[in-house]
């Protein structure tokens, strides 16, 4: 069950990566970069989970975790324009099976 | 056959090094052109790790494996050092 976890991690953080690579490049054209900061609440109680969370958001472009506060499972995260919080943690379901 | 396959796996290596330097280009020209404002320093992350991100597919392009995977996984904590620093800066503003 958790190799059935890492290759669903490894598959929608790899679209994850493709998809904000092309809307960053996209942004750059056209200008409609609008940064801000915002407080996620994480699912997962694993430490080690949640770095990896951090990791895969730090990495995916668009995305970028600033702080993490692992007592209260909470991330603050700078994202390139406002967005949902699932698309900001598409992979998060996955990392949870892995390691909770 | 094998012949084409190879010439096939060769082309698409270029096809793929000619979009990350592509997508590189685009990326850095607003890194020039934008004005500083609020949360900025952000957004000139995100586009560097626009930037990573096709570094790691010419790496893998040009058949450094190992350092395009090394490259994957380091990037990431540089980006976060470098926002974690920039939003505990006291010097800001």
């Amino acid at each position: 069950m958790r190799l059935l976890g890492v290759i669903g991690y490894l598959a929608v953080l790899i679209k994850a990566i493709c998809e904000s690579w092309v809307d960053v490049v996209k942004r750059s054209i056209n200008g409609e970069i609008h940064p801000q900061v915002i407080e996620i609440e994480s699912i997962i109680n694993n430490p080690t989970g949640l770095v990896l969370l951090s990791w895969s958001i730090t990495a995916t472009p668009g995305t970028l975790v600033i702080d993490l506060i692992p007592e209260e499972r909470k991330l603050k995260v700078a994202v390139i324009s406002p967005r949902s919080r699932e698309d900001i943690v598409p992979f998060e379901p996955y990392i949870k099976k892995i390691f909770d | 056959m094998v012949m084409l396959m190879e010439q096939f796996i060769g082309i698409v290596k270029d096809i793929l090094v000619l979009i990350a330097s592509f997508g590189i280009l685009l990326a850095s020209y607003r890194l020039w052109i934008e004005k500083d404002r609020k949360n900025i320093i952000y957004a000139r992350i995100h586009i560097l790790g626009v930037i990573d991100c096709a570094c790691f597919l010419i790496f893998i392009a040009l058949g450094e494996t190992l350092l395009a995977f090394v490259y994957l996984i380091l990037a990431p904590f540089l980006a976060h050092a470098i926002a974690h620093a920039a939003y505990n800066d006291n010097l800001s503003e």
